[in-house]
């Protein structure tokens, strides 16, 4: 009975909600299927990842391979479920490299100004002139394909992003009351900057999170098909992608157009989810609808 | 006296790009330097084969500079850039600088069209949409423009290539820019279209069209996406600016109104552009690549897959040049089109 | 005669919803009723969020959502604005009726130069050519105290200081011979002399002619001196109304005495204290009576239960006070 009542009001909620930003609902949910695929996996997919079929090479779409399979005689079907894995194990790391790293900078920058601020604000100028994935590509050539590269680069590349946002909040309100009454009571500066400053950059950061992990899924998908990075016959999808590429002239789509569109569900998710949080949280969108 | 002031206006905003372009540019080649010498891959081994001893490894380091010290390395490598010497490949031992130039054209032979589609569309549909604000078309064309932000180039160049060419059988084969039979025209400025036009060879033009066609497409499409969505919110703010309720207040026809928007709206859109066409350039080495174009964005992408950091080396200043080249004329655009830029 | 102006029962409303999706109206407007004789200047005043800007955006119908008109007639010269369509209405806006707004620098069209947006205005609501809307714009300038005004033809908006752009933004008002000209806080920011220039301008405008105008402020002194009605707003509804002579010399509203005392025109006089310090009512959640009666200083139990309706007083003055 108290259960009932509850998801009546979860389901009101969901309702409002959806009205409001239906975006983020709708981003959200695919986001849930993203990670409940990774979850899930190895439990619903009929083949390994990496198994080969070798009665079974190229291979159209049929009901005992949904989605074919590839020139190795690899179920594309399975191996399009783990790239889910791989999705995540890339969206997630690089994201806490990123706000670990900008977020610091970007209080420290906005908090002292001067040199730092000057110097922080010119890389900017530099990361926004000089297209990111062709940095992140060199980077991650001349350092090395691995996972933990691709997700350090794509992280430091990024972090800059969440430093502006930071710093400009902080810079709106470094001169308010409340950071001049805990100066003036002696606090500790990395106390002012982490326990005053800190929490009101939160909002901006999360809601610029989604949009930035959409970001990273699409570049770390980009160095596995241009060849730099995770490889085949690693799942991951861009790498999947790849493996397709030879196939496509003499038409066998499948084992490019699979992967594919799980790459574009998981990106589209991420940045619909991003973009209905931007909605929710700014003010000038608050009318009636 | 009036064209005094608009030169030195000029001067100014060039003066103005190029103190925040040259430590910019530096930043981009020390970065890709230190990164290639701390990196992974030796030029000395890659050189010599895997069957050089220690002495010949020695003499190609010598040769090459590799064992002064490393900043003498970039004081040296930047003052040979300044002359316009970008190294030796060091796969191909032609200067770099020679494998840059004809590919360029090329690149821009996809890249300008497309971008003067992509954009015109992306911001027409944007400013379309504020005026629409919250209508079906809105929330169509913003839906529309994050899927197109969501889906990757290179993906969207296959899935186009297997329907228009190996299903349909309406596009060129993704081979190149012109037919593999079909002979080129007499190279003038290395751009098919226009070396076909010159020498009246309408055949190769129409060859050449045809090859465009699908990857200039793709290419508008993406770069559609995120100015749609910039210029939409740009325009909004136009739209709910003083000026705009001041000017509906005053009874001005909606055809003004509108007028006023756009004006107003094209110069924040054509800076937020200008960034975009850097970006581009990603996109486009993977078209090309896609396409077996031929041009500077695959050269530069094999190179990066090769290890061949000479080549990487160019093609990142290249772009960084191309960059400073892309916001120079918008900073000029902006000036003639912003009353508030110029004083 | 018939009135340049007569506003009956206007209300507007903020429709919007809250965090959790449900829908809340802010009732801006309570019923405001104006009424503007020609060859007169009528103030409106009262404290800021009383509603007065909100009023000329209604009366032009240049609400923007959220805010609706729910209610109320608006007669030009006896005819319905109201009902009128939109491109009916644009052909008022801007020609008969010319608008000076609060922000001149941010109002003008940042892309055009001074004499190009006058122009502009000119043609599109009268058939002149270019060269004629060029020569009246000029003499406009003038008129209006600009100085060199054929050199500042070729002014960018944003070269002007805030005197010039606010004479600037009274040219563009006049430049259509508008019937009802209507200044909204026109004086604001401006040093004393070039406000007195401004406000003699205008009266020089209205007076005795069959044209009419509106002073938006919260200067009450403004008013005592340029005008001669007065419309005193508290919360969306005019609490009084009436010749300046009589309201602000015995004002019959509580309020219209309060804000008298504040200003220190009357205070003498009358011996009113000022207000107490407390904020106007929270419009998402008005009293069911007077809306004045939270801070009323004479307020009994009648006015918390029963809204009061509008009293005609003696010598033309209006009040809505049961008291009054």
């Amino acid at each position: 009975m108290a259960s009932a009542i509850s998801d009546i009001r979860a389901g009101d909620r969901l309702a409002r909600l959806w009205r409001r930003s239906s975006s983020f609902v709708v981003g959200s949910a695919l986001v849930a299927l993203l990670v409940l695929t990774a979850l899930l996996c190895g439990v619903v997919s009929p083949y390994g990842p990496t198994e080969v079929l070798p009665n079974a090479i190229l291979q159209a779409p049929s009901a005992a391979h949904w989605f074919g399979t590839d020139g190795n005689g690899m179920d594309v079907f399975t191996r399009v479920l783990y790239g889910a894995r791989y999705a995540i194990a890339i969206a997630l790391p690089s994201a806490l490299v990123m706000v670990a790293v900008g977020v610091p900078l970007g209080l420290i920058a906005g908090y002292y100004g001067g040199v730092i601020d000057e110097v922080l604000t010119r890389m900017l100028d530099v990361l926004r002139a000089f297209p990111s994935i062709i940095l992140a590509l060199a980077v991650v050539s001349a350092t090395g394909q691995s996972l933990v590269n691709v997700v350090v680069v794509i992280g430091l590349i990024d972090a800059p992003i969440f430093a502006r946002m930071v710093r400009s909040e902080v810079i709106s309100i470094r001169r308010s009351d409340f950071v001049a009454s805990a100066v003036v009571t002696g606090n500790p500066t990395w106390r002012i900057l982490f326990v005053h400053l800190l929490p009101n950059t939160i909002k901006g950061a999360a809601a610029l999170l989604p949009l930035r992990m959409a970001w990273a899924l699409r570049v770390s998908a980009t160095l596995a098909f241009v060849g730099v990075g995770i490889q085949a016959p690693e799942p991951e999808w861009g790498a999947l992608i790849r493996q397709g590429a030879e196939y496509i002239i003499s038409g066998q789509h499948w084992v490019a157009m699979f992967p594919g569109i799980a790459l574009v569900i998981a990106v589209f998710g991420f940045n619909l989810m991003g973009d209905g949080l931007q909605e929710l949280t700014d003010p000038r969108l608050d009318v009636k609808k | 006296m009036r064209a005094n002031s608009v030169i030195l206006a000029v001067a100014r905003a060039i003066l103005a790009r190029l103190l925040v372009a040259i430590p910019m540019l530096l930043g981009v080649i020390l970065v890709t330097f230190l990164l290639i010498r701390i990196g992974t891959r030796d030029a000395s081994l890659m050189l010599a084969g895997p069957f050089a001893d220690a002495a010949m490894l020695e003499r190609i380091r010598s040769n090459l500079g590799l064992d002064r010290p490393i900043y003498e390395q970039f004081i040296i490598y930047v003052g040979h850039l300044a002359q316009g010497d970008f190294g030796l490949s060091w796969i191909s031992g032609r200067p770099v600088i020679d494998e840059i130039r004809p590919r360029l054209v090329a690149t821009m032979e996809l890249l300008l069209p497309a971008f003067a589609i992509g954009g015109f569309a992306g911001a027409s549909i944007g400013i379309a949409s504020a005026f629409r604000y919250g209508s079906r078309f809105d929330h169509t064309s913003r839906f529309l423009s994050l899927l197109g932000f969501s889906v990757p180039t290179y993906w969207i160049g296959l899935m186009a290539i297997f329907l228009f060419y190996s299903v349909l059988g309406i596009a060129a084969a993704p081979m190149g820019r012109i037919g593999m039979a079909a002979f080129p025209p007499p190279p003038v400025t290395g751009s098919v279209l226009i070396d076909g036009a010159l020498a009246g060879d309408w055949e190769a033009v129409v060859d050449a069209l045809h090859h465009l066609a699908l990857p200039v497409t793709i290419l508008a499409i993406i770069i559609a996406a995120p100015i749609l969505k910039h210029s939409r919110v740009i325009a909004l703010d136009v739209i709910n600016s003083d000026y705009v309720s001041y000017a509906r207040s005053c009874g001005l026809p909606p055809r003004i109104v509108r007028q006023i928007v756009v004006r107003n709206s094209l110069a924040p859109i054509l800076t937020l552009a200008g960034s975009e066409l850097t970006g581009t350039l990603a996109a486009v080495s993977l078209l090309e690549l896609i396409f077996a174009w031929g041009g500077f964005g695959q050269w530069g992408l094999n190179a990066i897959l090769s290890g061949d950091f000479a080549a990487v080396q160019g093609y990142v200043a290249v772009i960084a040049l191309f960059s400073i080249g892309v916001f120079l004329v918008i900073d000029l655009l902006v000036l003639w089109l912003e009353p508030r830029a110029r004083s | 005669m018939t009135d340049i102006l007569k506003v009956r029962g206007l209300r507007t409303h903020f429709i919007s919803r809250n965090a959790v999706n449900e829908i809340r109206t802010a009732r801006a407007l309570n019923g405001v009723d104006l009424t503007l004789p020609p060859g007169r200047i009528l103030g409106v005043v009262g404290e800021t969020g009383a509603g007065k800007s909100l009023t000329v955006q209604t009366i032009l119908g240049t609400l923007k959502a959220p805010a609706e008109r729910v209610a109320g007639e608006v007669e030009l010269m006896g005819q319905r604005l109201d009902t009128m369509s939109e491109a009916e209405l644009n052909r008022h806006r801007g020609a008969t009726i010319g608008l000076v707004v609060q922000s001149p620098v941010t109002s003008l069209d940042p892309r055009v130069r001074v004499g190009d947006q006058l122009v502009r205005l000119q043609r599109a609501h009268r058939d002149i050519s270019r060269a004629d809307a060029r020569a009246r714009a000029i003499d406009m300038l003038k008129r209006v105290g600009v100085p060199s005004p054929q050199d500042r033809m070729k002014t960018w908006p944003h070269e002007l200081s805030g005197g010039m752009a606010q004479r600037v933004v009274i040219a563009m008002a006049l430049i259509n011979d508008p019937v009802l000209l209507i200044a909204d806080e026109p004086t604001t920011g401006l040093d004393v002399t070039v406000q007195a220039q401004i406000l003699d301008l205008i009266r020089d405008l209205v007076k005795g002619t069959d044209r009419g105008a509106i002073i938006v402020t919260h200067d009450l002194g403004v008013v005592a001196q340029y005008c001669e009605h007065v419309a005193v707003m508290y919360s969306g509804v005019v609490v009084e109304q009436g010749p300046v002579g009589e309201v602000f010399v015995a004002p019959r509203h509580p309020y219209t005495a309060a804000l008298l005392a504040a200003a220190d025109l009357a205070a003498a006089a009358s011996g009113q204290r000022s207000l107490p310090p407390s904020t106007p009512p929270n419009l998402y959640d008005l009293p069911s009576g007077c809306l004045f009666a939270p801070r009323c200083p004479k307020v009994q139990p009648v006015c918390a239960t029963e809204p009061p309706v509008k009293i005609s007083q003696p010598a033309q003055v209006e009040t809505r006070c049961h008291f009054a």
